[in-house]
């Protein structure tokens, strides 16, 4: 569980150029949940996402991760425990190794390493369809955006984060490999009961995949509730996704 | 020409670009410290060799200081966030006094086994031959045991017992392989992925800044490796023989990857090797027959660097464009 409470972010403090990114945003998330974060540019949502992963350190308010109050965690090591993926798909690979070498590096923990989390990488692989698994030795540099970026994907899974967050993972893919990452996302949320905060600008996204939603303006929380999906939404999809 | 030598030399040079490849190419942190810290190497392993630590220990510790002074040079990068190359340069400096300080002056020679000897023979000479006469070669072999006991000598002088190309080739191969089976463990991946995405690296919760320090480490201790026997081989240490290392080490890691291309890990790993040897041999041939077009040996370093800006342009696609060169790579 995530618990954030009256969260300020200030950019250039006591500047003249001094920004609020975050003012005084609430937030919790349970496990399991699968939340979207919508709101427009300059809201403070990657602003968030940097106090979720400790890379910056907010001026007043609470974060509780697990039950932990994080306070000043070093540098690398909340990333022990939250998962991110970014817009760009070279943010979430290594191009030098191989599909195997990724896996095998996705499948460390810090210091330790999880054989199964290699064979979770491989399962999800599998599932993709995109022919990956039959390319382990490829160096990931061959591959292509929407490659890199499932990949990105399956790398921050296996190491079974508390909490996995997605900056915009889609917004760079074209629309068929929007589709294959978000099956991917929602595979790893409900298959691997992985907790998942995702931005996107995406309303297609929104519609068709959303469950809970959350609005913020300004640095705050402006909505903050569950999408309910028209009926026959659903079923149309569901038809589609089966042919 | 004396081709062994040359191919001992490129292999012993080998070594260096082996610590090269590891900081430019396999964590892709650009550092000066071999400059310093291969002249290191052997000014440590001589300064030990006059205690009586053995050669192959004088090896090991010439490397390990080396490797030290890498380590430093991480440090400095990871905790004042000054970029890899000026970090390396202070250290570099600071190496130069460093040096002169281990070596006590600008230079060192490895320990001779003749000048005592000879003192001996001098000295016996002087007495026995006016008296006995045969009976003073058993008196220098004595005299040589108790005197040579304290000092090491290198394995590289005549008559050691030792085939300098064999204990060289062997020396290049441990390294060789010991390197690639290093980078094919789970932390020697962590280390190549490092060197192409640092934040990835950091992503996946693993500490970006151990895999900057024992990559410099290990890109230095060879190096110094390097350094070491190079000195024991050519017999001494100067303090301005590393000036350069880093670029022609470079040099030889390209020349390498023109040779093998940058196919699977074991030729990556030949690279350094093959391209450092066939630089030793172009340069032979440049000091053999470069006076007939008024080449002369200190234009060398102005070669490699324009071959190092050639190749590297030749890389970039606007150039190969400009030139009309295939651009498929
Ligand atoms: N490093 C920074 N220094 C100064 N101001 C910053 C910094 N990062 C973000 N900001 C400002 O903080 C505000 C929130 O930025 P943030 O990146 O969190 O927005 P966002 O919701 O992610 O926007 P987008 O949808 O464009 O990605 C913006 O006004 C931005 O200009
Ligand atoms: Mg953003």
């Amino acid at each position: 569980m995530v618990e954030l409470k009256n969260i300020r972010v200030v950019y250039n403090k006591n500047q003249t150029n001094e920004k609020k990114a975050l003012d005084g945003l609430n937030l919790t998330i349970k496990k399991g949940e699968y939340v979207t974060i919508i709101g427009p540019n300059g809201a403070g949502k990657t602003t968030l996402l940097k106090i979720l992963t400790g890379e910056i350190h907010p001026e007043e308010g609470d974060y509780v991760l697990n039950g932990r109050d994080i306070k000043h965690p070093k540098p690398y090591k909340l990333f022990r425990n939250v998962g991110i993926v970014y817009q760009e798909p070279d943010r979430g690979v290594f191009p030098d190794l191989t599909i195997e070498e990724n896996l095998i590096l996705g499948s460390k923990k810090g210091n330790r390493f999880f054989s199964f989390g290699k064979y979770q990488g491989l399962e999800l692989l599998k599932s993709l369809n995109m022919g990956l698994e039959d390319r382990l030795k490829t160096k990931v540099k061959e591959l292509s955006g929407g490659q890199k970026q499932a990949l990105a994907m399956i790398l921050a899974a296996i190491t079974y984060p508390d909490l996995l967050l997605l900056d915009e993972h889609t917004a760079a893919l074209d629309p068929k490999n929007v589709e294959k990452v978000m099956e991917l996302t929602l595979k790893i949320n409900t298959e691997m009961g992985l907790t998942i905060l995702m931005v996107t600008h995406n309303m297609k996204i929104v519609e068709k995949y959303a469950k809970r939603i959350v609005e913020i303006k300004e640095g705050i929380v402006t909505r903050d509730f569950m999408y309910e999906r028209p009926q026959s939404q659903v079923g149309t999809d569901r038809i589609r996704a089966s042919l | 020409m004396d081709l062994i030598g040359i191919i001992e030399q490129g292999l012993i040079a080998s070594l260096a670009a082996i610590g090269v490849f590891i900081s430019f190419r396999v964590i892709d942190l650009p550092d000066l410290t071999p400059d310093g810290s291969y002249v290191l190497g052997g000014a440590v392993s001589i300064s030990l060799m006059y205690v009586g630590v053995p050669w192959i220990l004088c090896l090991v510790f010439g490397g390990l200081l080396a490797g030290f002074f890498g380590v430093l040079t991480a440090i400095i990068h990871n905790k004042l966030g000054v970029n890899s190359l000026l970090a390396s340069i202070l250290i570099m400096t600071m190496l130069y006094s460093i040096n002169i300080r281990v070596m006590n002056g600008p230079n060192i020679s490895v320990p001779k086994e003749t000048a005592p000897m000879e003192e001996a023979r001098y000295t016996e000479k002087t007495k026995l031959d006016d008296l006995l006469g045969i009976k003073s070669s058993t008196s220098i072999s004595e005299v040589d045991t108790t005197k040579q006991t304290k000092k090491t000598l290198s394995p590289f002088r005549e008559k050691s017992g030792y085939n300098s190309t064999i204990l060289i080739s062997l020396i290049v191969l441990i390294s060789v392989f010991s390197t690639i089976i290093f980078l094919r463990t789970e932390f020697g991946i962590a280390l190549r992925g490092y060197g192409g995405n640092k934040e990835g690296i950091k992503n996946l919760g693993i500490n970006p800044e151990l895999m900057s320090i024992v990559g410099l480490f290990l890109g230095n201790f060879y190096a110094g490796l390097a350094g070491s026997l190079f000195s024991m081989y050519g017999g001494f240490a100067d303090v301005n023989m590393g000036q350069g290392i880093v670029v022609t080490s470079l040099a030889a890691v390209i020349l390498g990857e023109i040779i093998f291309g940058r196919f699977h890990l074991f030729y990556n790993m030949m690279c350094p090797v093959i391209g450092a040897v066939v630089y030793q041999i172009l340069l032979a041939l440049a000091m053999r027959y470069g006076y007939t077009i008024g080449f002369q040996s200190s234009d060398m370093k102005l070669v490699t660097s324009l071959f190092i800006i050639i190749v590297i342009g030749l890389r970039r696609v606007e150039v190969r464009k400009w030139l009309n060169l295939k651009t498929s790579e």
